[in-house]
């Protein structure tokens, strides 16, 4: 008992100590802002997994900090979380753009069900995205680890291909026909494909769009 | 000789008639680019080719980027061409290291800056 106590310590202080240094070291990193100094960010995404809340600030243009809350439906838990998001690496050419991402957070689950009573337990995460985009098209990858303290661990990552079907100017509306796929490797239905439309108009956008399970996946961004 | 002054005297005015238009013709160019702020036609115009303005994200960026300078009257940007027009306040001057400064701090690379 003492040492499944004692396992379960260092698996979740080896965890913390990795989001840490991974937090630490990607502030230090030759970042690029994702949004522009003094913005702030609000995201609200629903999919068949979770919906969340995501509301940041971009101090400097390196980095963004912010509260994520988020219900996780099959898991019944709620999040509520401090995250840091780091663009480690922007490269600009004159027709496109990539970049790399650490997202990392820590907070707390909390079990919505009846059956763990109510617990409150750890919750970290941290993933990597890489992304590319030209005026045309778009493509990104993604992956992130959750750890749920003693109710759950996951990792998932998932590909989105984009082609815009026409090229709109600034202050257009600008449309984006998009394909996800996300994988799980510890879920029965590993694969999930989710093709969506994207709208951009202003400093807004939403997404909207129907997985091949016939779950909704609905987001909207808003920047200012 | 009178002939010849009378000669002079009309080709320069046809000249200096011709490069009056052709500067209205700027300013009214410059004045239907700017799509935030206002347009002063007696400041500076800067045209600023950037790298990896791909999106109307990074548009808006970049403007609330410059936008927090004093000098800036008005801005217009072209995802087409990737470039980005600023318009100084008449009597403001913006350097070429400030620029840069602005478009990197914004997330992106200057290509090249051209002064009208």
């Amino acid at each position: 008992m003492n040492k499944r106590i004692k396992n379960k310590f260092n698996s979740t202080f080896v965890t913390c100590l990795t989001v840490m240094i991974a937090v630490c070291f990607a502030t230090l990193g030759e970042a690029r802002p994702v949004s522009y100094p003094g913005g702030w960010t609000v995201m609200q995404k629903n999919d068949k997994e979770k919906s969340s809340l995501h509301w940041h600030y971009s101090p400097t243009a390196k980095y963004s900090v912010g509260y994520k809350g988020a219900y996780w439906y099959e898991k019944k838990i709620q999040t509520h979380s401090l995250q840091l998001n780091n663009l480690l690496k922007r490269w600009n050419q004159i027709d496109s753009q990539a970049n790399f991402y650490l997202k990392s957070g820590v907070g707390i689950a909390h079990d919505t069900s009846n059956e763990l009573d109510h617990t409150v337990q750890p919750h970290v995460y941290t993933g990597l995205a890489l992304d590319w985009e030209d005026r045309r098209y778009f493509t990104k990858y993604e992956n992130s680890y959750h750890y749920f303290g003693d109710f759950d661990r996951e990792f998932e990552q998932s590909i989105t291909l984009g082609i815009a079907p026409y090229i709109g100017e600034y202050g257009d509306l600008h449309t984006w026909l998009m394909l996800k796929l996300d994988h799980k490797p510890d879920d029965p239905d590993q694969f999930r494909v989710t093709p969506f439309v994207r709208f951009i108009k202003g400093v807004s956008m939403f997404e909207m769009g129907i997985s091949d399970e016939g779950d909704v996946l609905g987001n909207v961004i808003i920047r200012f | 000789m009178k002939k010849f002054i009378i000669f002079f005297l009309s080709i320069l005015m046809f000249m200096s008639i011709n490069v009056v238009s052709v500067l209205a013709e700027e300013k009214q160019q410059v004045e239907s680019t700017i799509t935030q702020g206002v347009y002063d036609p007696d400041g500076k115009v800067i045209i600023v080719k950037a790298k990896g303005l791909v999106c109307a994200f990074c548009a808006t960026s970049l403007e609330k980027v410059f936008f927090k300078e004093d000098s800036v009257s008005g801005m217009g940007i072209d995802l087409t061409t990737k470039e980005i027009l600023i318009n100084l306040k008449k009597g403001h001057e913006m350097s070429d290291a400030l620029i840069t400064e602005k478009i990197e701090w914004g997330g992106y690379n200057v290509e090249s800056i051209i002064r009208q």
